[in-house]
């Protein structure tokens, strides 16, 4: 079911009321920015678990700041988030991580003097006085090859793709229930590019629930299930990738010859 | 036994280590404070109260100043620290203000004139007071909270996206803070024997935060270093006499050029190599490109 109403206040999708339960991530009409500057305007959307989500949008299409504003890092001007049923409106980060809302932040922000192993462990922090942690370290660590031999090396040292690895590594150790990830292509070449979107793909496919927001639309919607599509702070299209995809009015402005090269 | 001059000299030093470690304490949390003499001020008239006109006894009195001074440092911390580090300093410098504002018109503690009657301190006192401080950091600097504070001085924003209670742990850290430059200011007050308000003013907090920047912010024993230097160079340079106040801040201006990161700690970017020297003069082209 596409729907491309280009008038926003997207209603709830149909394609997500498909998945019984309770969605584990639901935002309704939520307005955030800074100052008097409207950052997004009116944002519903839903993620069921085991989804995978993408929210995509050119440069200053409200991304960030959606995503600052659900994952509490700015607080929401109004509208309302639920974490698994529970509201989380503007609740501060730290609270939210240990709700189980992980979060990979633009510029993957490793701490570069901190090590490896150091930055995973902060990753952990939220979970106080889970005795897994360690076991956790040893399976993140196996998983990200490149992060192996480098566990005791400073973050700051590794590469842009091992540091966005390592991003999303943190983030998995506080064993989220849903993982949002913020532009993760940014800034990395494109056979990098590859790299991080085949993992985001394994870990979708292990069952973990993930919010994606990407400006790489094709990308983004190339391992996505769903997809909704944002300009000048306003859902102006939603729909499953697939049809998102094959949509013309989407290969045309956001596909363009320009976007098929990115 | 150590003659009298040795003994001063033993627990100037001692009370200027303590004050570093103190201040150490917030600044590896990325947190700089205007104005801790003023918790080094609640705590020496705290024990001096407590000791000239209850006469409690000075290790009792020592404590509970150090409790007054950690009470201060959550308030003002969970006022301050929530907001930008611009912010923090101007409230922390307001609130040493206002600290001796209010001892200067508080006739009980002697007003501006100054408080007295307090019998001497003793090195060892210093010395375990500075000992269980180092056990603590040695303590801290290894765990899970230690990492927290490192993370926070280093990227905020990465610190909460990674689950931590940035402000919670950040007034704790300048609580604790508060409570040793509060036990700091308690033994001070019972060496120099007279207190008054004016001595803890902005020059006394500026001292303490350049034991911290000289010495190194990334381990805390650099701040013991910062501490002695900065209290023995004015006894060492001595014989300059009156060109020892420029040949102090030329020092200081170089080590702050040369290693930004102060006496003790790896530098990230500079260290003292002809490159850096290099990179110093003025046809620098692309220096600062890829770093």
């Amino acid at each position: 079911m596409l729907k491309s109403g280009r008038h926003t206040l997207a209603p709830e999708q149909p394609a997500a009321a498909l998945v019984s339960g309770t969605p584990t991530l639901q935002v309704r009409d939520l307005r955030a920015g800074y100052g008097r500057i409207t950052g997004i305007d009116g944002i519903s959307l839903t993620v069921s678990a085991g989804e995978l989500v993408a929210l995509l949008g050119a440069n200053g299409a409200g991304k960030s700041t959606f995503l600052r504003a659900v994952s509490g890092m700015i607080k929401p001007w109004s509208g309302s988030v639920h974490l698994r049923g529970d509201d989380v409106t503007g609740q501060r980060s730290d609270r939210l991580v240990r709700a189980g809302m992980a979060h990979v932040p633009e510029g993957r922000r490793v701490l570069p003097t901190l090590t490896v192993e150091e930055n995973l462990r902060l990753g952990a922090f939220a979970r106080r006085g889970d005795g897994d942690v360690d076991a956790d370290l040893d399976g993140v660590i196996a998983r990200f090859e490149p992060l192996r031999e480098r566990r005791n090396q400073k973050a700051g040292t590794l590469s842009g793709g091992e540091q966005q690895m390592l991003a999303i590594g943190r983030a998995l150790m506080a064993r989220p229930t849903i993982l949002l990830l913020d532009e993760p292509s940014l800034g990395l070449s494109p056979r990098l590019v590859g790299e991080v979107f085949a993992l985001i793909r394994d870990l979708a496919s292990e069952g973990l629930t993930i919010l994606l927001v990407e400006q790489n639309v094709k990308q983004g919607l190339g391992c996505a299930d769903r997809g909704y599509l944002l300009s000048t702070g306003s859902v102006v299209m939603t729909g499953s990738a697939k049809e998102l995809l094959a949509d013309p009015a989407v290969v045309g402005s956001y596909l363009g010859a320009r976007g098929r090269d990115a | 036994m150590m003659d009298a001059y040795t003994e001063a000299v033993v627990i100037r030093l001692g009370i200027a280590i303590l004050l570093a470690l103190g201040y150490w304490i917030t600044a590896a949390t990325g947190k700089f404070s205007f104005g801790h003499a003023a918790f080094m001020s609640i705590g020496a008239y705290t024990a001096s109260i407590l000791t000239v006109k209850f006469d409690w006894s000075l290790e009792t009195s020592m404590l509970v100043s150090g409790l007054t001074a950690a009470v201060a440092g959550a308030f003002i911390g969970w006022i301050a620290l929530r907001l930008t580090i611009l912010y923090l300093a101007i409230i922390t410098f307001a609130f040493a203000e206002i600290v001796k504002i209010l001892l200067d018109s508080w006739d009980y503690a002697g007003g501006a004139s100054g408080l007295f009657g307090m019998r001497g301190t003793t090195p060892q006192l210093l010395a375990i007071c500075i000992g269980v401080v180092i056990v603590y950091l040695f303590f801290l600097t290894r765990s899970r909270k230690g990492l927290s504070y490192e993370a926070i001085r280093e990227d905020e924003q990465a610190a909460r996206a990674c689950g931590l209670g940035v402000t919670r742990i950040s007034v704790e850290a300048f609580a604790v803070s508060a409570a040793i430059t509060g036990v700091a200011g308690a033994l001070s007050a019972h060496e120099t024997l007279i207190i008054t308000p004016a001595q803890f003013g902005a020059p006394q907090s500026l001292l303490i935060i350049l034991f911290v920047v000289l010495g190194g912010v990334q381990y805390f024993w650099g701040a013991i270093v910062g501490a002695v230097v900065l209290t023995m160079l004015p006894i060492w340079f001595d014989f300059l006499e009156e060109y020892y106040q420029i040949t102090y801040g030329l020092l200081f201006v170089a080590l702050m050029i040369l290693r930004p990161q102060g006496i003790v700690g790896s530098g990230t970017e500079r260290r003292f190599t002809m490159r850096a020297l290099a990179r110093l003069s003025p046809k620098r082209g692309k220096a600062d490109g890829d770093g």
